[in-house]
């Protein structure tokens, strides 16, 4: 069975169900329409609206729902800040990401967040972590083009307090 | 569309996958990236050993706030001991299984100044990534390692499990069977420790207990077994003459300083026999002048009296190069290219006992504009 869904610019989508309910937001969406599985008629006769998603990036997270459909459900541990394993970026996913510039990452990242799809928005955060990992303030600056509008003085009070391990 | 055009919790998790130095930085690029400063959970002194098959690791000097962050709860943790200073701070020990079942990180986004691998009860560096990976999220600024027989064959993972260190301290195990020196000649592994921002290398001796034969290594890797044939050391070599040794410790340095560091200390004993007299100290003096930069290095020996020329009995016939041997001024030594190069050689000296004495070396050159 197939689902219709249809992006911001009126482009339509016709996705496999199980990727479909790959996003929770998707899923908690057919649920409230009444579109299951069995119900053919119910999923030609109604297509699913996501509003803040354009038609490039819904493109974008369709390929990554594609490869990933058949993974396995991963466990986790909700309210266990410490003990919280790490993602790892596994290298298709470092492959599929790598090209996109910062600014579809953002929009990857917004489109993965509203469509709740947690293996996607993980993957694309640790992406953009892995970015800044390791260079200094004015270098993610530049990367990220952010205009800095700290005083000298307030740089200078900030070197001082992290002194130890600038050194 | 820039970093700052995305919701301040998307930024937040974001934030939550990076190191604590990445955060410190990322809070220093603005006004609006002040607020994701990162949570401190401060560590002056970190020590890891290996108890009952536990991992365990020991943070001392906490204050209350960053001790309460290190205890607080953890699925994995076995072992928890709080123990208050009187002066206010906190010394804090957690015990894990080791190696880890699943991967997870016991400490949060920690800011790590000390964290020594500790040579009694030592972990094998052969898990030096497996530690890297628990301690991922947080930053260490200075690090001490004991490298044994075993050790030796897992160093060069140090640059891409610890990015960001300062300064490395290696206690040195002696071994008759293995070029100690080797793996910090071979492969660039100075020059990537220089990369990841090391500007400080202290060498010292130690005993780390291994789990190896007669100082030998069994069941290698076929990549250990490669780097084990370069790192052998041949029947006969330890019969080298003393000069010999020296030099070996002079280019051993020397390559060090290629690599792009710029403090070296030398403990006693822990890379073999280094310069003392004026004749092996001049030719160090040239050569660390070719380099043409700042550096910084501190050669501490024992010198014994008792095989100083100066002091020998008359009735021995020492040989024509030991006969042209000379102390060194106990104080500043000069020579004539000192302005030259910007360089400040200063000796200092403590007697250690009635024919012993400590001696320092110190060699600063100050290059302007390196």
């Amino acid at each position: 069975p197939n689902v219709k869904l249809v992006t911001s610019d009126n482009e339509e989508f016709v996705v496999d169900f199980r990727i479909a309910k790959m996003s929770v937001t998707v899923s908690r969406l057919m649920e409230a329409m009444n579109m299951s599985e069995t119900d053919d008629a119910s999923l030609l006769s109604n297509s699913i609206p996501l509003p803040n998603v354009t038609k490039a990036v819904m493109a974008r997270v369709i390929e990554w729902c594609e490869k990933h459909k058949n993974d396995e459900p991963k466990e986790e541990k909700e309210n266990d800040k410490r003990g919280r394993t790490t993602h790892v970026v596994s290298d298709w996913d470092k492959e599929f990401l790598k090209n996109d510039e910062f600014g579809r990452l953002c929009q990857l990242m917004g489109a993965a967040n509203y469509l709740e799809i947690k293996g996607l928005f993980n993957d694309i955060s640790q992406t953009i972590a892995n970015m800044i990992h390791g260079k200094k303030s004015d270098e993610i600056a530049e990367m990220f083009n952010i205009h800095c509008d700290l005083t000298e003085a307030e740089k200078k009070e900030i070197r001082k307090k992290t002194a130890w391990c600038e050194d | 569309m820039s970093m700052d055009g995305l919701p301040p919790e998307l930024i937040h998790i974001i934030t939550e996958n990076l190191t604590y130095t990445d955060q410190l930085a990322l809070s220093q690029i603005s006004r609006q990236f002040r607020q994701f400063k990162p949570a401190i959970c401060d560590i002056p002194s970190f020590v890891i050993f290996m108890l009952d098959g536990r991992l365990m690791l020991c943070a001392r000097s906490l204050d209350p706030l960053s001790a309460d962050q290190f205890l607080s709860p953890h699925p994995n943790a076995e072992r928890t001991l709080r123990k208050d200073a009187p002066e206010g701070t906190v010394n804090c020990t957690r015990g894990f299984t080791f190696p880890p079942s699943a991967r997870y990180a016991p400490l949060l986004c920690a800011a790590i100044r000390y964290l020594e691998f500790r040579d009694k009860f030592p972990v094998s560096l052969e898990h030096l990534d497996t530690i890297a990976a628990l301690l991922a999220r947080s930053s260490v600024c200075k690090l001490k390692l004991c490298v044994d027989t075993v050790g030796l064959f897992h160093i060069h993972k140090i640059p891409s499990c610890f990015p960001f260190i300062r300064s490395v301290e290696f206690v040195l195990s002696d071994n008759a069977y293995y070029n100690i020196l080797a793996p910090f000649m071979h492969d660039g592994f100075s020059a990537k420790l220089a990369r990841i921002g090391v500007r400080e290398i202290i060498l010292s001796q130690g005993m780390c207990c291994s789990n190896v034969v007669d100082g030998r290594l069994y069941g290698v890797s076929e990549n250990e077994y490669r780097m084990e044939r370069k790192y052998r050391v041949l029947v006969g070599d330890n019969g080298e003459e003393s000069d010999n040794e020296r030099t070996s410790s002079i280019n051993f340095i020397i390559c060090l300083f290629e690599g792009g560091i710029d403090k070296i200390i030398v403990n006693a004993r822990s890379i073999g026999k280094t310069p003392t007299k004026k004749e092996h100290v001049d030719p160090l003096l040239d050569r660390l002048a070719k380099l043409g930069r700042s550096l910084s290095l501190e050669l501490n020996s024992w010198v014994d009296e008792s095989v100083e020329p100066e002091s020998r009995g008359r009735r021995y016939s020492w040989p024509p190069m030991q006969r042209r041997s000379k102390a060194l001024p106990d104080g500043p030594y000069t020579s004539n290219d000192d302005v030259e190069h910007g360089r400040t050689v200063t000796v200092s000296r403590k007697r250690s006992g009635p024919r012993q004495y400590e001696q320092c070396i110190s060699i600063v050159y100050k290059v302007p504009g390196t």
